[in-house]
């Protein structure tokens, strides 16, 4: 059986970064290729196959079929690569982790300071993710549609941030708490799985400053990461053209739909739609 | 005169008082289907279990519950009601006499506590909840900005405009994801003890203005 499809590829998906040649079908007949370079050609077009048939109709419902088609391989082809629908997710996670784990692991190995190489991590985690929208959403949403196994593999990939945050102990003021990195890790984990919900993944980088704050605060306090926030903020406003939104960011907090009032006084910028609890009077106590 | 209704979805659009015998027989099956749940997983949790358990009619269940998932989800809301009343109520009591850390203590405390008391309960908001379905991963996706929501408080309080919103949502992140993996580890009646390490990490840092002396 011929691993050819009829039509020249796949052209409505974003190409995953570890294909080359996104939508490129090895020629059919006698090519002089390798056995290895064809078999890798075969997994990468399955692996892009299967990220685009979970971004367009969710783990559960893509079959293998549906990856035989639209990667142009044939059965046979499918299952000497994977043993199953679940093989070829699993494949495909480790992938998209180890690609994002590598850059932001090289990112964060080149600077020196935890500071700036913690600024260096989060910005190609961001840009990353931003980058590759159906891999995001296969990594932090999709994976828990697929068993324990694939838990298991998310379990382990967070894990991977630990020990990069962890760092920041060194220049802590005072011990911290074991727990300290993996309270941070799951915060950002859920500030992006409701980025991904909402559908705005795209402005996760510009989330840079204020998910700088909420790495450094536990490890350095609430003055210095401000101080590194409000100058990530400046440095945006600076730089329009690229980083500047087109659109106002979404609110980090949707609102209830009942609506609390909003407050009519002036918020910083970049963040004026955040919701704001009703004010009682006395803001704080006169003495403690 | 009419009462004011029962602060519960099920109650709140009727007119009439709520029924006090189908409220005890409501409490009784989540009771049941909370422990089914806990020993075999949502998945592999039939309706018949429940009814054994319970020991009350197919009828009885129908007539409080669409489905299986209508039950879970019915159950979740009650089981977040409570909590949320608990965790309300530990973190304006004593209001301003109180420093703002303490209140904050108090409602996580409370809230940890009230996991540590129910297991059963707690596992199923924490953990089965991502394997109930897209109609469970909503109201667990709702809880968790609820719960931001909450933060906001203190944060506005603490802080003011100074820290970002994000913050209250990556707490609330932050600390379900401990939450689910220790619940998950079976370690839920330990949850208390984590207490300290849970405002240390972030939280106390957010609130404690004192701190930064």
């Amino acid at each position: 059986m011929s691993d050819r499809e009829e039509t020249g590829g796949h052209g409505l998906m974003t190409p995953a970064p570890w294909t080359q040649q996104p939508g490129r079908q090895l020629p059919a007949g006698r090519h002089g290729l390798s056995r290895d370079f064809v078999a890798q050609s075969q997994r990468e077009r399955i692996l892009d196959a299967l990220v685009a048939c979970v971004a367009e109709q969710g783990y559960p419902e893509t079959r293998v079929t549906d990856l035989i088609a639209r990667s142009g391989v044939s059965r046979k082809t499918f299952y000497e690569h994977f043993a199953d629908k679940e093989e070829c997710f699993l494949a495909a996670y480790d992938m998209a982790v180890s690609l994002l784990m590598g850059g932001v692991t090289q990112a964060f190995e080149q600077e020196d300071d935890w500071v700036d190489a913690i600024r260096a991590a989060l910005r190609a985690f961001l840009g990353f993710l931003a980058d590759h929208p159906d891999l995001t959403r296969l990594c932090i949403v999709d994976v828990h549609a697929v068993g324990p196994r694939a838990l298991a593999r998310r379990d382990a990939a967070v894990r991977g941030f630990y020990y990069l945050l962890d760092a920041g102990r060194a220049d802590a003021p005072r011990a911290l708490p074991g727990l300290t990195a993996e309270a941070v890790t799951g915060g950002m984990y859920e500030i992006v799985y409701g980025r991904v919900l909402r559908g705005t993944i795209d402005e996760l980088p510009r989330l840079l400053p204020e998910l700088m704050y909420w790495a450094m605060m536990p490890f350095l306090g609430h003055e210095a990461a401000v101080a590194e926030m409000e100058r990530l903020r400046a440095e945006a406003a600076e730089r329009p053209s690229a980083a500047a939104p087109k659109t106002p960011p979404t609110r980090a907090i949707p609102p209830r739909r009942s609506g609390r009032r909003p407050r009519s006084g002036a918020t910083p910028s970049g963040d004026d739609e955040r919701p704001v609890p009703p004010r009682r009077s006395g803001r704080r106590p006169a003495a403690r | 005169m009419q009462m004011a209704p029962a602060p519960n979805d099920a109650f709140a659009d009727g007119l009439e008082p709520p029924d006090f015998a189908l409220v005890a027989k409501r409490e009784r099956l989540f009771a049941a289907f909370v422990a089914e749940v806990g020993e075999r997983g949502y998945a592999d949790t039939a309706v018949a279990h429940v009814l054994r358990r319970a020991g009350m009619s197919r009828k009885t269940f129908y007539e409080l519950f669409e489905n299986r998932e209508d039950c879970f989800l019915q159950a979740y809301d009650a089981a977040l009601l409570r909590a949320r009343m608990l965790v309300g109520a530990a973190y304006h009591e004593g209001g301003r006499w109180r420093s703002l850390r303490e209140r904050v203590e108090s409602g996580l405390r409370a809230f940890l506590n009230c996991c540590a008391a129910e297991p059963a309960f707690a596992r199923m908001c924490v953990v089965e909840v991502l394997a109930a379905g897209p109609r469970a991963r909503e109201r667990r996706d709702a809880a968790i900005l609820e719960f931001a929501r909450f933060i906001e408080f203190p944060r506005e309080e603490a802080r003011g405009d100074s820290a970002p919103s994000l913050v209250s949502e990556a707490i609330a992140g932050g600390i379900y994801g401990i939450l689910y993996s220790r619940i998950a580890r079976g370690e839920t009646e330990q949850l208390p003890e984590l207490l300290g390490e849970l405002m240390d990490a972030g939280l106390g840092q957010l609130v404690d203005r004192d701190e930064e002396e």
